[in-house]
């Protein structure tokens, strides 16, 4: 990341007035398994919210509940304090909500440039036909397109690769194009599943700081799944622990590390 | 070795191109017409392709295509035989067109008309494809030309009485709009389809400027807005709906301009076959045309529009070489049975040694320069301000 913030950008630990994101009692089965589990907790604006806990956990799947690509069993799910529940992940994205992949979903025959440049998508209302007679409106939504798409990827580090083919891409710089895809739809809260995994240390450090420099300059919320214990702890103010589809643990990042639970789920204690 | 693809790309049009200019039997404007009807249709056939859909439907949009331009220059606008006029009842008036040729603002209308009721169908198979992929959605349009060209043979009226004769005034009531079996003039007329141009090289007057514009039309689509909404649906349709991509929307909108090229190559084509029929609508047709497209490439525009151009001039060469006097027999019948297996063998060899199709998406973008480089931040990186921001 071209981005470095320094340590004294503070831990904000959100406006804990607005609730951005919240679950209420999640619950999503697949056939016998519960992958999600009477899962309850919110989200503050402007917050780093980190949701931890092993494989298997459920962390994907309550990704995947608040934008859409999968239904609750039971329970409901809340964005700015509507419920969330039957919306299609493109109505998601039109409340602004960004998400990443875990295993990485990008457009992988387009270039990295056109990656970042569809998925200003929404943030842009061209017709067809007025894209096809280049009517001047078009023209102009065009050139702020094409302007926002290189600061995006010139934030992201990934300028000299514009023209490649994104699979061509090595894995690290695939994640950070999911980041820089995820921003250009200019949403207000961004949801990052493992945006780490792949990277090495030195790319995960400026991960780090990367992470709160969007977050203030883009004034959004962000919720985070991530294994690099140091990197959740370092960057999350709020971190909520899965196990086995459960809720064990929520808090700051100190309390959470103290919890005899998470301690437990993490090491595998016998009970 | 590896042969470089542009080289064998050219070798391979220009070694078309040359035989199909050689092929006796047409003329050079029945030849040029021919092949701007196969561009659209290679058109039509890589509109679904762009957002990974797999269509085989266009014949049934090429087929309404060409029953517009029937029903329109056939049933409804009239010749007035003392005069030799042409006129067009709308309702309680009528309109007359002084020119003893078929007016060319009718083939506009026919081009309008049947892109509309094109349109319609399209949206309908493509509505019904939504909830299908890959193999499945190809079986389901195959259907669809099916049940389109089933509907227009039996569309007979009363029993049919066999030969009509052309001087009863109730003839048209023996067949239905669509002329049953005989199609469109079919009995109606002695006569063929009226024709709007006095040499065959006019129609390329209508067809040329139809095809551009086409091309046009597609070439800005894909670059815009449309076309990477499209590219990103093909390409992962999950992703693109979280990037707010709707991808319902868009795989219709394909299906609706998908039907209106193949109905404007059908309303061209109509007037210079001089009759049209059910037997329009082929299962070899729809599969020239995703060869076509496929054989150009379907990564951009030019492909399909070259690769129709292609698969056409190959049909029209075989079968007019089918017809030179003097052949064996045997060798005739093979001629005329051969074009199916040398398509074959065409698709066969590109999808090995050209997987990509003739024209290489890099191509295009030499000879129409993409604007991706404009506005690209100069020599003060913007991620030194971003940096000295987020400090402080």
């Amino acid at each position: 990341m071209s981005a470095t913030a320094s340590p004294t950008t503070g831990s904000n630990t959100g406006d804990p007035g607005v609730v951005v994101l919240e679950a209420r009692n999640a619950t999503r089965r697949f056939g016998g398994l519960v992958a999600v589990n009477n899962v309850s907790f919110s989200v503050s604006r402007g917050q780093i919210f980190g949701l931890i806990g092993p494989n298997g956990a459920g962390k994907t799947t309550l990704f995947n509940l608040f934008t859409g690509m999968q239904s609750a069993s039971e329970g409901v799910l809340l964005h700015e304090g509507e419920e969330i529940n039957t919306l299609r992940p493109f109505e998601i994205a039109e409340r602004g909500v960004a998400r990443t992949f875990q295993n990485i979903r990008l457009f992988g025959n387009m270039t990295v440039f056109d990656n970042v440049r569809t998925a200003k998508h929404l943030s842009t209302s061209a017709s067809l036909l007025s894209d096809v007679l280049g009517l001047p409106s078009a023209r102009r939504e065009r050139r702020e397109t094409l302007e926002q798409s290189w600061e995006l990827l010139e934030l992201t580090g990934l300028t000299h690769r514009a023209h490649d083919d994104a699979k061509s891409l090595p894995y690290g710089e695939q994640r950070r194009l999911e980041i820089a895809r995820a921003l250009a739809l200019e949403p207000k809260v961004l949801l990052l599943d493992e945006p780490a995994a792949g990277m090495n240390p030195s790319e995960k450090n400026d991960l780090t700081a990367f992470i709160r420099f969007v977050r203030d300059r883009f004034g959004l919320t962000v919720m985070l799944i991530e294994h690099n214990v140091k990197l959740v702890m370092s960057v999350c103010e709020q971190i909520a622990v899965l196990n086995f589809g459960q809720l064990i643990a929520m808090g700051a990042p100190a309390e959470v590390q103290r919890d005899p639970a998470v301690i437990e789920a993490y090491l595998g204690g016998e009970g | 070795m590896r042969v470089p693809r542009s080289l064998l790309s050219s070798v391979l049009l220009l070694a078309l191109l040359v035989g199909f200019s050689v092929v006796p039997g047409l003329s050079p404007a029945v030849k040029v017409y021919m092949l701007t009807a196969g561009a659209l249709c290679g058109l039509s056939a890589y509109l679904p392709l762009m957002a990974g859909q797999l269509s085989l439907a266009s014949p049934a949009f090429y087929l309404i295509g060409g029953y517009a331009t029937g029903m329109v220059s056939v049933l409804w606008v009239k010749e007035d035989f003392d005069t030799g006029y042409w006129k067009v009842p709308l309702g309680f008036t009528k309109i007359t067109f002084t020119s003893e040729l078929y007016p060319w603002q009718m083939v506009v209308v026919e081009l309008i008309l049947g892109a509309i009721v094109a349109a319609a169908f399209g949206f309908i198979v493509g509505t019904i494809a939504l909830r299908l992929q890959g193999i499945y959605l190809a079986l389901v349009t195959i259907g669809a030309v099916e049940i389109l060209r089933i509907l227009v043979l039996q569309d007979q009226i009363g029993p049919f009485k066999g030969p009509l004769d052309p001087g009863d005034p109730d003839r048209i009531r023996h067949l239905g709009p669509f002329g049953g079996a005989t199609g469109l003039p079919g009995q109606l007329r002695t006569a063929g389809m009226p024709q709007p141009v006095d040499f065959e090289w006019q129609y390329l007057l209508i067809a040329i400027p139809l095809v551009i514009l086409c091309a046009f039309f597609v070439f800005r689509l894909e670059r815009g807005r449309t076309g990477r909404a499209l590219a990103a649906i093909r390409e992962d349709e999950l992703a693109a709906s979280a990037m707010g991509i709707r991808p319902k929307y868009y795989k219709v909108l394909a299906f609706v301009l998908s039907a209106v090229f193949a109905s404007f190559a059908g309303t061209i084509y109509a007037h210079a076959q001089n009759a049209w029929s059910y037997r329009q609508a082929t299962f070899v047709l729809a599969t020239a045309m995703l060869a076509g497209a496929v054989v150009g490439g379907t990564r951009t525009f030019l492909g399909p529009i070259i690769g129709g151009m292609l698969i056409t001039g190959l049909f029209e060469a075989l079968r007019s070489l089918a017809g030179v006097d003097g052949l064996p027999g045997g060798l005739r019948d093979v001629l005329l049975n051969v074009s199916p297996f040398v398509q074959g063998l065409i698709m066969t060899v590109v999808c090995v040694f050209l997987s990509k199709g003739l024209i290489s998406p890099g191509l295009v973008d030499r000879l129409f320069p993409r604007d991706t480089t404009l506005f690209r931040p100069g020599a003060t990186p913007r991620s030194a301000d971003a940096a000295s921001e987020a400090g402080r």
